[in-house]
């Protein structure tokens, strides 16, 4: 803060009261061109000068035709001290020097003229006005903080705002891309009211001060302004002027961010001006309103993402649908069981179950790199194609390959899949396999677990060209294959530490040979399902953050 | 994750130093994507300080090599860190990737 005394000119009383700054000179006088103007009749178009000179501030009469009284006497030139009041015709001013530090502005506030009034004409007590104010600040939060609809806030802060400045006339436009003014983005007209009836308008139809209102959303300032008619600097377009306007009220309507649009009251109504309380209180509903419409908008925004999340459920159940649940139950050769469980709500992982012929059937378990929808879409579209290609494959290296081809052309961002096929011969126990990137299979044999069948080549998607081997293997009546995702495999304990002895604290073959054992008697959605708590209690009390699908065979062998 | 891109006569070589997973590899993608057609023989993606790398880092590493094919350029894997390794192995990717030591 300046050290330098601030020189202030007030008139009214109470609540009524302004202040205006003096500066190093300030002409007074009915005339527009003076820095103040007052309606007084008995007031010469240049009355009066106050200026800063040496020591203190001075006031002359600019020989005026009615006389200038400083504290009940005429003067032509005389030095003034705090509380000398200035009286020209019906109108006083008091001249009032002060060291006193403003309150923060709710904005930044421009006073463009202040018309002092002739002091006989204060309407209302100013306790009562400022209790007026009071009670709209508090209609408007109240009406804000309830409501999510933004056409019906803009309506409410617009009449609310207008009832207790006494507005005739008022509207709210809204910020375009490029600064320019807009219709309300929700309904794409105007709001506005006019003698207290709210009413949609066309941008066109309304008549407004542009300039004054372009300059509120580029510049964020509060613009009080009075008796307009007489302003000459603020309108180059004169609009102000061919509207018969003689009191403005405009403010941003803002958050901490940015300037969303602008509540914009003006009237044509002779000796009606908008007074500083009255652009205080509108300038907290701007700020309010600002809030709202956030607040607005980030509930839509939660009511869309419910939407979504819905869309997403819908997603899976109709993803599940690709998915194997009715597995065969009237061949006495194999008991067979699969199921996938997503981190997020839907999945990347996938298994399928095949009979390729009357004595070869098809296991197939893949992750998609990736989470959610997008690696969902491409698990979908894999498990399609695996249908496709499967058929009339002599061999699970051959069924790889085209799904390779296939994926290669479309896969975007680096997409790839690791997958694992297994086609057994229900007669002879034969397995054969391609692992594409996969993690090996588990065979269980009583208590004896071994991994088997290891990837023989890259994952899906990453090359074209590339060939898998055909792995082969031999089981026995009584044994179990287990072919399971990263999710399994990779599961963490909570803290990441590594723990009981297993590899970077992963779940891993490890986790999984426990329980394959302790459920070597049992049948595969036994296991899986054993398995699957285990990998809980494992994460627990998180929950595991990828994808776990798990397959699983038990071949019972070809009797006769 | 920490990256930096060291560019010299022949090789562009982008060091990486922490996890490459689902909230980082998107910072190596833009890298690698930016180095490869900008390289003059091609990119070596350093990897001896990488901690952990999930399969959205294996993505950005294939996206890169697809990239590099498609410019005639080289993309190798220098000095990948031991749990670096076991990903690549696990899923043969070593097979796919030039890897090399130093």
């Amino acid at each position: 803060m300046a050290s330098v005394q601030q020189a202030f000119l007030v008139t009214g009383a109470g609540g009524d009261h302004r202040r205006v700054p003096v500066g190093a000179s300030m002409t007074v006088g009915r005339g527009g061109s003076c820095d103040l103007v007052v309606r007084d009749l008995a007031a010469s178009r240049q009355h009066l000068e106050i200026r800063r000179v040496a020591h203190g501030y001075e006031c002359r009469d600019l020989d005026s035709r009615n006389g200038t009284l400083v504290n009940g006497e005429a003067i032509a030139v005389r030095r003034l001290d705090d509380g000398d009041e200035i009286r020209i015709g019906k109108t006083l001013l008091v001249f009032s020097l002060h060291n006193e530090i403003e309150a923060p502005p709710v904005g930044k506030t421009v006073f463009l003229q202040t018309i002092i009034e002739p002091s006989g004409s204060v309407k209302a007590p100013p306790s009562s006005r400022s209790k007026e104010l009071l009670e709209a600040a508090y209609t408007l939060m109240n009406s804000l903080s309830s409501n999510f609809n933004p056409c019906e806030l803009v309506d409410n802060i617009l009449s609310t705002t207008m009832r207790a400045v006494r507005a005739q006339r008022g509207a709210v436009l809204f910020a375009g891309g490029n600064g320019e003014l807009k219709p309300c983005p929700e309904c794409g007209h105007v709001h506005t009211i006019r003698d207290g009836i709210p009413r949609s308008a066309g941008l066109g139809e309304i008549e407004i001060s542009e300039s004054v209102a372009t300059r509120v959303l580029r510049n964020g300032e509060n613009v009080l302004y009075q008796s307009a008619r007489s302003d000459q600097v603020i309108d180059p377009s004169a609009s102000i002027a061919a509207l018969n306007l003689t009191s403005i009220l405009c403010v941003p309507i803002r958050t901490q961010n940015a300037i969303h649009g602008i509540l914009y009251i003006d009237t044509d109504v002779a000796d009606h001006d908008y007074s500083e309380d009255d652009m205080l209180l509108a300038a907290a509903a701007g700020n309010s309103a600002g809030l709202a419409l956030e607040n607005a908008r980030i509930h839509r925004d939660l009511l869309d993402k419910q939407r979504i999340d819905q869309d997403i459920e819908a997603a899976w159940t109709i993803q599940e649908g690709f998915l194997v649940r009715d597995w065969p139950i009237d061949d006495p050769r194999l008991d067979v069981y699969g199921l996938t469980r997503p981190a997020k709500v839907v999945g990347g992982d996938f298994y399928d179950f095949a009979r390729l012929d009357e004595d070869h059937v098809g296991l197939l378990i893949g992750d998609v790199s990736g989470k959610g929808v997008p690696a969902a879409l491409t698990m979908a579209l894999l498990l399609a194609e695996f249908r496709l290609c499967a058929t009339g494959a002599d061999s699970t290296a051959e069924v790889l390959r085209r799904l390779n081809e296939r994926m290669v052309g479309r896969s975007r961002r680096g997409t790839f899949c690791t997958a694992a096929l297994v086609a057994l011969n229900l007669r002879t126990g034969n397995l054969m396999a391609a692992n594409a990137g996969h993690h090996p299979v588990l065979r269980i044999s009583g208590d004896r677990v071994t991994t088997i069948l290891p990837a023989s080549g890259p994952p899906l998607g990453i090359l074209p060209g590339i060939d898998w081997s055909d792995d082969r293997e031999v089981i026995k009546p009584g044994e179990t294959l287990l072919l399971y995702t990263d999710g399994i495999a990779e599961a963490k304990r909570p803290n990441g530490e590594a723990t009981e002895g297993r590899d970077d604290g992963e779940y891993g073959v490890k986790g999984l040979e426990k329980v394959a054992r302790e459920r070597s008697g049992d049948g595969p959605q036994v296991l899986i399902e054993a398995i699957l708590d285990d990998v809980d209690r494992y994460c627990s009390p998180l929950a595991p953050h990828d994808d776990c699908t798990m397959i699983a065979l038990r071949y019972h062998g070809h009797a006769g | 994750m920490k990256i930096e891109t060291t560019v010299t006569a022949d090789e562009t070589i982008i060091a990486v130093e922490g996890d490459i997973d689902l909230y980082s590899s998107p910072e190596l993608r833009t890298a690698v994507l930016k180095a490869v057609p900008r390289a003059t023989t091609g990119v070596g993606v350093h990897l001896g300080g990488v901690t952990y790398m999930d399969s959205s880092g294996v993505a950005t590493l294939v996206e890169g090599l697809r990239s590099a094919k498609e410019n005639g350029k080289t993309f190798s894997l220098v000095a990948p860190s031991t749990s670096v390794m076991k990903v690549l192995e696990l899923a043969r990717l070593d097979s796919i990737f030039e890897v090399r030591s130093g």
